[in-house]
């Protein structure tokens, strides 16, 4: 498409006008588009207020492609036709032709369905009340009326692909002008009255050129003349004409039709009906009298409502490849006696699909205000049936490409969009491996309200094997949960993300918080860590040392002596905590009963002499000897340097007592 | 049909860089005006300024986003040759009732450049905590924060001086055939050499290197911006020059075994004029550029690969002017000012994807 083709959209800021009319725009996650004045700067550009700082107000607009999908009744229309699209992926490209009607029967019925709600939606007060949502549904109606006209055009044309046209397009306008049958029965129910209605003609005209002769026979033999010769002979032309059926032999039906025809003209041109001018017009419609039909043309108010059935009257037979030209001419004449008419869209569309323009009538369904939802659907539909392959390979357009491309687009709209993210998957399922990867990248990105939220997009990470995605959730929950002093939260988002350095940070963060302050966060958390703790070393010593911590809270000394002296051996203890694993070793070296064994005592008086003397010395010549700030600090000493001394004389003293227990105990 | 609303930023001048958070719940304002503003979309899809505070002492050119499991974390970059770090932090709680105030903190100040620092960014997260620096005396410098706990301290890891001022930088997500690929651009006018360099890490060296110049692009450049890779196997890069350029970047091994990139410039001239900033969405499936025509360009690859300009938003125009009806204009007018760019037709007034 050249330029002029490039939609172009206008917005009127000040401030960008005045500055050079520049603009600049980003886009953020969501398919929107931020928009501000810009003023370019060069590296050597002097720094001074502009001049027009100051005098206009500075803005930025949040452009965003306007999309209905925001209604929740709209809503499952996609939901819905999210499982059409699956089934039709799962039936894959060798179907029969009647499963794949069947199907597009189904995305139709959705739509159908959808109107029914959104007019009744529409009646509503709380809608009535308010004008945007008014509109907006006024809006839906509209789109997806023409979405479901335009998709049985088009079944009945490129999928169904019957040999013979015409019943199915009268089905076709029947449906899409309901009008006419809604006055209609309103007649039958009046009975013998409907004869003196006003516009009991009007209405029987506009049924016989909707081809509804059942209907207008049963109305007209409820008139009060029905009983009179002009009534009778109408009723027998209309019971007697030849109706096409699958099977019939078509030679045997032209003769038919061809007689019928004959027949009723010479009828009409005895005068039979000459008492009757109301019903001779409409026996001179159905003869396809031009200059009724020109008449009746006049009158109408939608350029292809009426075509359907004139062809009925006119050319029964007509075949698909007949209908360009029929609908042709038809379009010509209607524009030669309505060319007031401007035309629209939606019959712009009509004529492309009637004139085997698909190229063209894919360009203009882009258009549809839909959020390319028929687009998408319908063209994944072509391509699974099949049927118009040879005009594509004809007309130079990759088929595949194309629908890989819509269904990628209309996939990542729907993953990007709030509220309607779950519904992307499928779509970018059938996009193979660019599909895979737009996944892996949206899939972090939606955003995390809750908890519950998380854990369901991590299943989703995980059903898919996107490690990844789901260490990323759970590290951006960890990260969050420890910025809003949730400790515990963070230690398990942690645990669950496997990131070693992550684990290791919030650990030490929790170790170094003790022996501050004594305290200990999270207790919960960490006692549940379980065989999950060997992630990370720090994690096990964290794990350990509040295992300890228990024994002693809980005054089972000789079981905390036992695992803190394995603590001091594990050589897994981080350089900050060496004070605090001492200190806590001392109240067992002088308790009552002795809990630490002589070789255990050796080797507490190692550590200290091995571990906390180097750190002292380290920190001395860091900060200086009286330094109060140090590296490692504990709640229960203002300087590390006292326990020094306390330790080496509580490890004498039990080294002694022990001594002399151990070697005065009784042999077993 | 764009809906639109508009936002009054309340900044006393113009502003240079508006960037959104990972999540595009967050963004981010920096303006002349020497100030940075942090604003948060609420349950409504309305935008409130939720932080606002003057972050340098000279015009404020660019801010950047870390990825959110270092937290709620910017940078950014001035005319007054510094970067700073800032992190959001839970204030001092007011009241019990009350959530607690979160205010931003200055973590760092990375006074290192001698001239004004052109651009910042954090690096892709597979990297850790990295940032990037550009500055007007064409050095660009790599930080990290060891500890993502602490995010005091930002050693610098490299430094690459080149010999032309540079005027913007972009980090490449994507970890295909290269790690730590870097691209800058210099918006210097005087010299016809190429002005987009690439940058990467040298195991040999063991530090980053200049690894590609692009020759074809020889007008100032003011944007370089890396494509997010969703499955490709090259890279692409935009570059705003005198011309809008995208650069496909493959790579390639010759005869001899080593292994090199492969490049390939594409230019798009309908702007007709400068281009000043480009940048993707998040798939890459689509382009803005901003020319100096005053017209915002979207562009879209259509399904047979090639990208074509899908639509044309102009900043001049009698459409839906916005106008604040009291002199000092309130949060409140903006929220029922939401305005709507019109194009005409009735069913039919989407930007067709192909």
């Amino acid at each position: 498409m050249d330029d002029s083709n490039v939609p172009s959209f206008e917005l009127g800021d000040a401030l960008a006008t005045r500055c050079g009319n520049t603009l600049t725009g980003v886009f953020l996650p969501g398919s929107r588009i931020a928009l501000s004045a810009y003023r370019h700067v060069t590296h050597s550009s002097r720094d001074a207020p502009t001049e027009t700082a100051g005098q206009d107000p500075v803005l930025v607009y949040l452009a965003q492609e306007s999309t209905l999908f925001d209604e929740p009744v709209l809503r499952s229309v996609l939901a819905e036709s999210n499982a059409t699209f699956a089934t039709l992926q799962q039936l894959g490209l060798r179907a029969t032709r009647a499963e794949y009607v069947k199907l597009s029967r189904v995305y139709r019925s959705i739509v159908r369905a959808c109107l029914e709600k959104l007019e009744q939606a529409k009646k509503s007060p709380e809608v009535q009340t308010d004008e945007a949502r008014l509109r907006r549904f006024t809006d839906a109606i509209m789109v997806f009326y023409a979405a479901e006209c335009l998709w049985h055009l088009f079944e009945i044309l490129y999928i169904q692909n019957n040999q013979l046209v015409v019943p199915q397009l009268l089905d076709w306008a029947r449906f899409h002008s309901s009008q006419a049958e809604d006055r209609a029965t309103d007649l039958l129910l009046m009975a013998e009255e409907a004869s003196e209605s006003d516009n009991y003609w009007s209405i029987l005209k506009s049924l016989i050129m909707l081809g509804v002769i059942d209907v207008t026979r049963a109305i007209l033999s409820q008139n009060r003349k029905a009983g009179q010769p002009a009534f009778k002979a109408a009723e027998l032309i209309l019971k007697s004409m030849p109706v096409y059926q699958e099977g019939y032999a078509l030679q045997k039906f032209h003769s038919q039709w061809e007689y019928w025809h004959v027949d009723t003209e010479r009828k009409i041109q005895t005068g039979l009906f000459a008492t009757e001018p109301e019903l001779e017009q409409i026996l001179r419609l159905v003869t396809g009298n031009n200059e009724q039909w020109d008449a009746a043309i006049k009158e109408s108010k939608d350029c292809y409502e009426y075509l359907p059935g004139y062809l009925l009257f006119t050319k029964p037979t007509c075949k698909p490849f007949e209908l360009r030209i029929a609908a042709s001419n038809w379009l010509n004449r209607w524009h030669l006696l309505r060319p007031e008419k401007e035309q629209t869209s939606i019959n712009r569309m009509i004529a492309q699909l009637m004139d085997h323009d698909i190229r063209l009538f894919i360009y203009e369904a882009q258009k549809l205000n839909d959020t390319h939802w028929f687009s998408t659907h319908l063209i994944d539909l072509i391509h699974h049936c099949g049927q118009l392959k040879s005009y594509f390979d004809q007309n130079n357009i990759d088929l595949p490409a194309l629908r890989h491309s819509m269904i990628y687009e209309y996939g990542s709209y729907l993953m990007t969009s709030h509220n309607l993210w779950q519904l992307g998957f499928d779509y970018l399922d059938c996009c193979k491996q660019e599909g895979q990867a737009a996944i892996e990248l949206l899939l972090p990105r939606i955003t995390l309200r809750s908890e519950r939220q998380a854990t369901k997009l991590i299943n989703l990470a995980r059903q898919r094997g996107l490690k990844g995605v789901e260490q990323e959730i759970c590290k951006v929950l960890s990260k969050r949960s420890y910025d809003a002093e949730r400790y515990g939260n963070a230690l398990e988002w942690a645990i669950r993300s496997k990131d070693l350095l992550l684990v290791t940070a919030v650990a030490d963060f929790i170790l170094k918080h003790y022996s501050r302050t004594g305290n200990m966060l999270c207790p919960d958390t960490i006692a549940n860590v379980g065989g999950r703790m060997f992630i990370s070393p720090r994690l096990v010593f964290l794990s350990k040392y509040y295992e300890f911590y228990e024994f002693y809270r809980t005054r089972d000394f000789m079981s905390a002596s036992e695992l803190l002296v394995n603590l001091l051996q594990s050589r897994i203890t981080p350089d900050y905590f060496w004070p605090s694993l001492l200190i806590d070793a001392m109240p067992l070296l002088e308790s009552k009963d002795q809990t630490i064994l002589a070789k255990e005592t050796v080797a507490i008086l190692h550590h200290v002499e091995t571990e906390l003397v180097p750190i002292i010395e380290r920190d001395v010549s860091k900060y200086g000897k009286h330094h109060t700030e140090t590296v490692f600090k504990d709640y229960r000493v203002e300087n590390v340097d006292e326990i020094l001394n306390l330790m080496r004389l509580a490890c004498a003293r039990n080294l002694a007592r022990a001594l002399i227990t151990e070697n005065t105990m009784p042999v077993a | 049909m764009f809906d639109v609303e508009p936002i009054i930023a309340d900044h006393k001048d113009v502003i240079h860089d508006v960037v959104f958070d990972y999540y595009g719940r967050r963004m981010a304002t920096c303006s002349s005006d020497q100030t940075v503003k942090i604003w948060d979309e609420d349950g409504q899809g309305k935008w409130n300024v939720t932080s606002s505070w003057k972050a340098h002492s000279g015009s404020i050119w660019r801010v950047s986003w870390a990825h959110p499991e270092f937290g709620q974390v910017v940078a950014t970059c001035s005319f007054d040759r510094t970067a700073s770090v800032w992190e959001e932090v839970i204030g001092e709680k007011v009241s019990s009732t009350n959530a607690p105030t979160r205010r931003w903190t200055r973590r760092t100040t990375l006074v290192d450049s001698r001239t004004s620092v052109t651009d910042v960014e954090f690096a892709p997260k597979y990297l850790g905590l990295l940032l990037a620096t550009a500055s007007a005396d064409g050095i660009i410098r790599i930080y990290e924060a060891p500890d993502i706990m602490n995010l005091s301290q930002w050693p610098v890891q490299h430094e690459i001086a080149n010999k032309l001022p540079l005027s913007c930088l972009s980090w490449n997500t994507s970890t295909y055939m290269v790690t730590q690929l870097l691209a800058a651009g210099s918006d210097e006018a005087a010299t016809p050499t190429g002005k987009v360099f690439l940058f990467a890490y040298s195991e040999n060296a063991r530090k980053c290197v200049k690894i590609e110049t692009v020759n074809d692009i020889t007008d100032p450049v003011t944007d370089v911006a890396f494509a997010p890779n969703a499955g490709r196997t090259f890279h692409m890069l935009a570059v705003a020059s005198k011309d809008l350029y995208i650069v496909n970047l493959r790579g390639v091994t010759d005869a001899t075994g080593i292994s090199k990139l492969d490049i390939q410039t594409i230019k798009f001239s309908e702007h007709n004029c400068p281009v000043w900033r480009v940048c993707w969405n998040m798939l890459a499936t689509m382009l803005i550029s901003t020319g100096d025509d005053g017209c915002v360009r979207l562009w879209r690859m259509n399904y047979n690969r090639q990208w074509r300009c899908a639509a044309v938003l102009k900043a001049e125009g009698s459409g839906p002017t916005y106008e604040p009806a009291p002199p000092t204009p309130t949060l409140a007018t903006t929220a029922s000012a939401t305005a709507k760019f019109y194009k005409k037709g009735t069913i039919g007034n989407q930007v067709p994807w192909h």
